[in-house]
């Protein structure tokens, strides 16, 4: 059964929208048709939501037995054509991972919400902590590159889930979209475009044909990776057999396997460019330079704003795409800086290890971490003041 | 700064969250400012002390809230639980002009302490209003709005009522607009009897 | 005959239904790393016969398998089928999302006893509750003999495993009585020593809407029956065992062990102690399906009436 477009779309203008809802509708949007999840606090709203919004359209949304049913369930759904998508948190993402892995290896695409909470272990569940991010990037078992998203407010919510189905479709890997328990819960303003500009902008399941018969590959010739349409279950363009082992283009056992990893990490890194999404601001003579991505953005525009008034010299570079961490331009961007503040919603630092690595630990990086509380502008404001002395 | 904090503490079921949604709706989708609104969750949404926080910010040029949850001082605080009033001190509210406005109920509070320190307190027996005027708490909800779309100006009045038309039912909108206007007399009241003890 | 050759001698290529199991289409012979005496060949068989003979269409019938040593049926199963090799137990997880998405379709899922009592418990209890309208086929060997031989939950008592040197002493999971209580409306269980029993369960099962368990006995001589005496279940008749290190002697096993269902219903516990009790236990056509109701649900939802 096709989606119904007549109830898919929201009509266009303002909606006011809890961030949560606003990641489902942009599902919608892009054209879920089949959600699978268990409830889990603080990702219920999603599920709640879906569950009403699916059958309007033709679509499926299903509670099943636990979140190792529901990833399995979405990979089941996405194999026979469907745009699939699950919500969950912290605890919920760690027994999933195992299916996720699989999931990499036989490329199918689905989107992967997680709206994190506090941990380790049960943890304080309606607090905001960026602590899955390391789970985000090695998602399981075996070594595959995952492609993740960090929006920062309900519009981007909105739009960046789009985004996430593009990149499940184009790239055949898991796309997660990082949320946390703030920003799921948040009731903001969000401006939903016309039904056209939406469709223009999805990436459909393509009907599928003979080169779909196949996995990913690298082309001798020209050396690139080949990323084709994903199969459809069910149709004569489908391999014989999905086999979760290192295998060739044509589905069947590679006595290969280094080939076959190098392969599940360059498709992504190769066209790092195309995903790797960030955003400047008044960097051109920014001599401090503050890494963010997620809520922790929002506190550091103001506080920039706030610095600059006084004369400091500082810029954001914002990522939206946190993995594949966009190397190259890090270390672009951070060449000529004096240093590197990276305020983030955890207390190890994940994304300002990245930075240490990227620059060979040349430039000083300095953490503002924050577990449970959000940033406030005054909070990175100080270490701003501290850092330019 | 330009931000506009406000707070509604309560407990379950008296509308408190509604009543924050309603006044990010009026503030952020009709007359177009950058808002957020957080609130309760799970267990303490259905019975417990709850709570809902809008910030606003008052420059049209802003296009989002830097921190999303509301700060103390508050611009605007409405206390309608006697839980919740016992936390409550002086310095929560801003002792500003034009702003820091306390709106408490004193048919739910029997002894608010810090209420008497603070400038501008409106003591308002919404509860028991409600009841009594319309039949159910839930108007009690309405009457809030009127008093805070005119203490606060942040929103015209058509806002507000366009507001209360997608939140309320048809069946009972009318009862609803009664209690908008009763809460709106009540607000311009109190406004009047500020300018006379400052003049 | 191309390919590599015959490699079992009394294996007869020309066999229609060796040429179009996978390995069969693929090499030109019927191939499979399957032990000598296991029972998965002649389920393989079975099976490939069957989507031969129903003409099933490969594309509404994907097959979706568990791990064990029964995943090696993807060699000998019908080379039209679509498969998904799926993770340890999660088979009927993913059965649920196919079908689901695709309403025409019915999944066919292979379990093991392990992959389905054992790790997969919960999946198999939901599948089965929701009445989705899906074929689970159980392959009880009563080890988990991919890993090399540990006790399963389907483990007789006083059955000697690696992980249970002495002698198994928990109490045995019977997946016939969970799918029933589950909710699954076609339950069964039979042995690939009735493979005409199976036959007809199977296509019963096809026809069937709604889910359909069947369990099969099967034996495992290498890890099962050369560790185990052939009076298992039978010790306290005083009978003397003998070890079951061929085929024959574990189907021999097998068939004294089971005992049809009518037959059970005049026995008392400890006369079925250890015994497979094999017939249909449930059919239930009319049951409202998980699919269709969903549908209705739709149809709610979008203000159709």
């Amino acid at each position: 059964m096709d989606i119904e477009n007549s109830k898919r779309f929201l009509p266009e203008g303002k909606h006011l929208m809890m961030g949560n809802i606003a990641m489902s509708e942009g599902a919608i949007a892009a054209g879920l048709k089949f959600f699978g999840g268990y409830p889990i606090t603080p990702s219920t709203e999603v599920i709640e939501h879906l569950a009403v919004r699916l059958p309007q359209i033709g679509g499926v949304c299903m509670q099943m037995e636990d979140e190792l049913a529901s990833i399995n369930a979405v990979i089941g759904a996405s194999l026979v054509g469907a745009k699939a998508m699950t919500a969950t948190s912290g605890p919920g993402i760690s027994l999933m991972t195992e299916t996720i892995s699989m999931a990499a290896n036989l490329e199918v695409p689905f989107v992967f919400c997680d709206v994190q909470r506090n941990g380790p272990g049960t943890g304080f569940v309606t607090e905001p902590h960026h602590n899955d991010i390391g789970l985000m990037r090695f998602a399981g078992n075996g070594e595959f590159q995952v492609i993740t998203l960090a929006p920062m407010s309900c519009q981007e919510l909105y739009d960046l889930t789009i985004t996430a189905f593009n990149f499940a479709e184009t790239y055949r890997c898991p796309v997660f979209i990082m949320s946390d328990a703030y920003l799921g819960h948040i009731h903001e303003v969000v401006n939903i475009p016309s039904k056209e500009e939406i469709l223009k902008k999805v990436i459909d399941r393509e009907i599928p044909d003979e080169i779909t018969k196949k996995f990913s590959y690298k082309d001798d010739n020209t050396g690139k990776y080949i990323i084709p349409k994903p199969p459809i279950m069910g149709t004569d363009y489908c391999p014989t057999m999905f086999l979760s082992q290192p295998h060739s283009s044509e589905g069947l056992p590679t006595p290969k396997p280094q080939l076959f990893t190098e392969m599940m990490i360059k498709k992504i890194t190769s066209n790092i460019d195309k995903i790797s999404l960030t955003e400047s601001y008044k960097l051109e003579d920014a001599e401090l330079i503050i890494i963010a991505y997620g809520l922790p953005v929002r506190a550091s525009y103001r506080a920039v704003d706030l610095a600059r008034k006084e004369g400091i010299k500082v810029g954001i570079f914002r990522l939206i795409t946190i993995w594949p961490f966009p190397d190259e331009k890090v270390k672009e961007t951070v060449k000529d800086a004096k240093a590197v503040i990276v305020p983030e919603l955890n207390y190890t630092g994940v994304i300002a290890e990245q930075v240490e690595r990227v620059t060979h630990l040349s430039t000083p990086v300095v953490r503002i971490p924050n577990v449970c509380e959000i940033h406030h502008p005054n909070d990175i404001l100080k270490i701003i003041k501290e850092v330019a002395k | 700064m330009t931000r506009y904090e406000i707070r509604v503490v309560g407990f379950g079921g008296q509308g408190v969250i509604t009543l924050s949604k309603m006044i990010i709706m009026a503030s952020s989708i009709y007359e177009g400012l950058a808002a957020t609104q957080t609130e309760a969750y799970s267990a303490a949404a259905r019975g417990g002390k709850c709570w809902g926080e809008v910030v606003i910010d008052l420059d049209k040029n802003i296009e989002y809230i830097d921190y999303p949850k509301a700060l103390k001082p508050y611009d605007f605080l409405i206390v309608l639980s006697e839980e919740s009033a016992n936390g409550v001190k002086v310095d929560f509210v801003k002792n500003e002009e034009n702003t820091g406005f306390l709106i408490w109920d004193p048919s739910t509070i029997k002894k608010f302490r810090a209420a008497k320190k603070i400038n501008k307190v409106l003591g308002i027996p919404i509860q028991k209003l409600a009841v009594e005027k319309f039949g159910n708490i839930v108007f009690g909800n309405s009457i809030l709005f009127g008093i805070f779309t005119i203490l606060s100006g942040i929103f015209s009045e058509e806002s507000a009522l366009e507001t209360l038309r997608k939140f309320v039912p048809n069946s009972t909108l009318d009862k609803n607009l009664e209690a908008f206007e009763l809460g709106k007399q009540e607000a311009m009241n109190f406004l009047n009897q500020i300018k006379e003890e400052n003049n | 005959m191309s390919g590599i050759g015959p490699m079992y001698p009394n294996e007869k290529p020309e066999n229609p239904y060796v040429l179009v199991s996978y390995a069969g289409h693929l090499l030109g012979n019927y191939s499979s790393r399957l032990c000598a005496g296991c029972g998965y060949g002649i389920i393989g068989h079975i099976f490939t016969r069957l989507f031969e003979d129903e003409k099933l269409d490969p594309k509404l019938y994907p097959l979706v398998l568990g791990i064990g040593c029964y995943s090696q049926m993807l060699l000998t199963v019908h080379y039209a089928t679509q498969k998904v090799l799926s993770l340890h137990g999660r088979a009927p997880a993913l059965a649920t999302g196919m079908k689901m998405a695709n309403p025409l379709m019915k999944p066919i899922i292979f379990t093991g006893d392990g992959d389905c009592l054992g790790i997969g418990g919960n999946h198999f209890i939901h599948t089965c509750r929701r009445n989705l309208d899906c074929i689970i086929l159980i392959f009880n060997n009563s080890i988990y003999a991919m890993t090399g031989g540990q006790g399963a939950p389907t483990t007789l008592y006083g059955a000697n495993s690696t992980t249970t040197p002495y002698k198994m002493f928990e109490n045995r999971s019977d997946g016939v009585k969970l799918a029933l209580a589950a909710g699954a409306t076609y339950v069964a269980r039979t042995t690939v020593a009735h493979p005409r029993t199976f036959m007809k369960y199977f296509r019963k099962a096809l026809k069937h809407k709604g889910t359909s368990v069947i369990e099969l006995i099967t034996p495992c001589v290498t890890y099962f029956g050369r560790k185990n005496l052939n009076n298992l279940g039978a010790e306290h008749l005083g009978i003397k065992g003998e070890k079951m290190d061929t085929a024959g002697k574990m189907i021999d096993w097998i068939k004294r062990n089971s005992i049809r269902v009518n037959k059970a219903k005049f026995m008392n516990e400890e006369e079925l102690f250890n015994k497979y009790v094999i017939g249909e236990f449930r059919y239930e056509p009319n049951k409202p399906e998980y699919s269709e109701e969903y549908a209705k649900i739709q149809k709610i939802a979008r203000g159709d009436k």
